[in-house]
């Protein structure tokens, strides 16, 4: 019957185990406050700061800054389609470049949140089905969002361009008179 | 009212995926399977007797696995700890209870194991023709232990009916508790019933005895080894009863909710003729629980040849097997789609090779046959060693007698002198 006390003596030592675990595997802080790690505060305190927000490009950027505040995408932060401030500045000095999105990266940069069947989107949101967009525009597969939408300012071609032919309408018209 | 698709920003997609879909599941299987053990070693239902060991294991099996798809969705498997150190008893620590629950089955799973094997166990470690790996697994699972005497057999058989009657309520528990965990979740109408533990427990139930029956006759017909019908048959008559139950209560919860007509009804309403039509009425219900609802039925009810049993019970149990998992994602996915807004439902397409896709399903439910398998070759599935049973409890029956001899004769000679 000895077989019987060791299976009780290796449930009694599997149940110290899990509370020898549990006194030496919860963190000292726990329970100072409540139900959680007190040195959690500090540590999210002191961590370091990555994004800068759109005053920091705008001390080195002011054109492009400027520009952006003119156009739809004035509410965005410039950090949503660069990188964070962190990897591009550290203590007042560059150390190294921004990512700039190019080619096919832009369409996909744009689609983030332009994509049609991206759910819960405002009413007035304009979402974009890039085949339907381009098929309806007649405009080739290949090019990309940015040849006609300038990112920092997505309506200012396509604004320049319909009063540019509104006033070459009205040119022609005045000219017929 | 108009269903609007109107979702909230932040609600767009279910985070609990196809990983929880499969977590109740395989408890599920794990409960079903330690119902038939159980029934045999407690209830002393003797046709249940073939597959008593074989479901235990089963349940092993199985049961190495049910947090397998709760950790690969975590990502951090480590932290699972976290919430088991430091559970939040005044607030909602539901998976730290399933945590404690799942180690204490555990352990009397483990245990229930080595204690119907050990005299078998023994018996392989002192066969010569044992390999040596599997002496040297025996050697730790007998804790050191050579003692077969009949006494000791009958003190082993005790214990394994003890735990065997201790692990009916903690296998109820362990699935009513993953059924609660559901059941406990307010902000969703589908899910927010008491009779979510139940209706769990008995889907478990059904999909374990589906379970034990398929592979039970599959291993059988694939050895070419006896195949008892009437084991067979008792299976598919406690199928069938847990079936009924468990049929009655599904429709009964739906009955509920439309009859209460809160002001849920019409998002659960919507729910079940638009995004779960399929899943849910034509899949569930009408194909994988109405079938094989008539099909046990008739055989239980009424008597057929031993090849009609077979054939129509091993379709009926695959089909249960199915319509458990479809009833876990009518449950999870379903409760999920959901919009918090009530005014639409969000979208959720498994992907085949993301993170807690399909494939990643298959190969967690396939884990547990290749383990049941590995398992098999060290714990012989089926009662092979019967022929030990029986002269052990001749042997035990000759010494009672033998004792009594002894007294009779002590007696005799008292009164003689």
């Amino acid at each position: 019957m000895r077989h019987i006390v060791k299976s009780l003596l290796i449930v009694l030592g599997i149940v110290a185990t899990i509370f020898l675990g549990r006194h030496f595997l919860t963190p000292d802080s726990w329970g100072k406050y409540g139900h959680y790690r007190a040195d959690y505060i500090d540590e999210e305190a002191n961590r370091s700061i990555n994004y800068g927000e759109n005053d920091s490009c705008l001390k080195c950027h002011s054109e492009v800054v400027d520009m952006l505040k003119h156009g739809e995408h004035k509410t965005l932060s410039c950090e949503v389609c660069h990188s964070p401030l962190s990897e591009h500045i550290a203590d007042g000095k560059k150390i190294g470049s921004m990512k700039v999105p190019t080619g096919n990266e832009i369409d996909k940069t744009c689609l983030n949140c332009h994509q049609k069947n991206v759910a819960g989107r405002p009413h007035k949101f304009p979402m974009i089905d890039k085949n339907e967009h381009y098929k309806m525009l007649e405009i080739r597969a290949d090019h990309n969002c940015n040849q006609c939408h300038t990112v920092h300012y997505p309506k200012e071609n396509i604004n320049k361009a319909k009063s540019l032919s509104r006033n070459l309408r009205e040119a022609v018209d005045n000219e017929a008179k | 009212m108009d269903i609007a698709e109107f979702l909230f920003p932040n609600d767009t997609h279910p985070h609990w995926t196809l990983m929880i879909v499969i977590y109740p599941y395989i408890t599920g299987l794990v409960a079903g399977a330690f119902i038939v053990s159980s029934t045999y070693h407690v209830f002393k239902v003797e046709a249940l007797k073939p597959v008593a060991r074989f479901s235990l294991i089963f349940a092993f099996a199985f049961f190495a696995f049910a947090t397998a798809p709760l950790l690969t969705h975590l990502g951090h498997p480590e932290r699972a700890l976290n919430m088991l150190f430091t559970p939040n008893f005044s607030g909602p620590s539901m998976m730290a209870g399933f945590g404690y629950i799942y180690l204490t089955y555990g352990l009397l799973l483990i245990f229930e194991i080595l204690f119907v094997y050990r005299i078998p166990m023994i018996e392989m470690l002192e066969n010569k023709n044992t390999p040596k790996w599997r002496v040297l697994i025996y050697k730790i699972l007998t804790l050191g232990s050579r003692d077969k005497s009949p006494d000791s057999y009958h003190m082993d058989h005790k214990v394994a009916v003890f735990l065997g009657g201790l692990g009916i309520p903690l296998a109820s528990m362990l699935h009513g508790y993953v059924g609660f965990i559901f059941g406990g979740v307010k902000a969703v109408s589908w899910w927010f019933t008491p009779l979510m533990p139940v209706i769990f427990l008995l889907s478990a139930s059904v999909s374990g005895i589906a379970g034990i029956i398929l592979l039970y006759v599959l291993i059988k017909k694939w050895t070419k080894t006896h195949l008892d019908m009437m084991t067979v048959r008792a299976l598919v008559k406690l199928l069938w009863t847990f079936l009924i139950f468990d049929f009655v209560l599904e429709m009964l919860e739906i009955g509920v909710h439309a009859y209460g007509g809160t002001e849920h009804w019409h998002h659960i309403h919507e729910l079940l003729s638009g995004p779960l039509f399929y899943t849910f009425w034509i899949g569930q219900v009408l194909i994988l629980t109405a079938i094989p609802f008539v099909v046990l039925g008739f055989l239980t009810l009424l008597k057929f040849s031993d090849r009609v049993v077979l054939t129509l019970g091993m379709i009926s149990s695959l089909m249960l097997v199915f319509q458990v998992l479809f009833m876990r994602w009518n449950v999870v996915v379903g409760g999920q789609i959901l919009a918090k807004s009530e005014r639409g439902f969000l979208e959720y397409h498994p992907l085949w090779f993301e993170k807690e896709g399909i494939l990643t399903t298959i190969i967690i439910l396939s884990a547990p046959f290749i383990f049941l398998w590995i398992l098999g070759k060290i714990f012989p599935l089926w009662n092979d060693d019967d022929n030990y049973e029986i002269k052990h409890q001749n042997d035990h029956f000759d010494n009672k007698i033998h004792i009594k001899h002894e007294k009779n004769d002590l007696i005799d000679t008292k009164s003689i002198n």
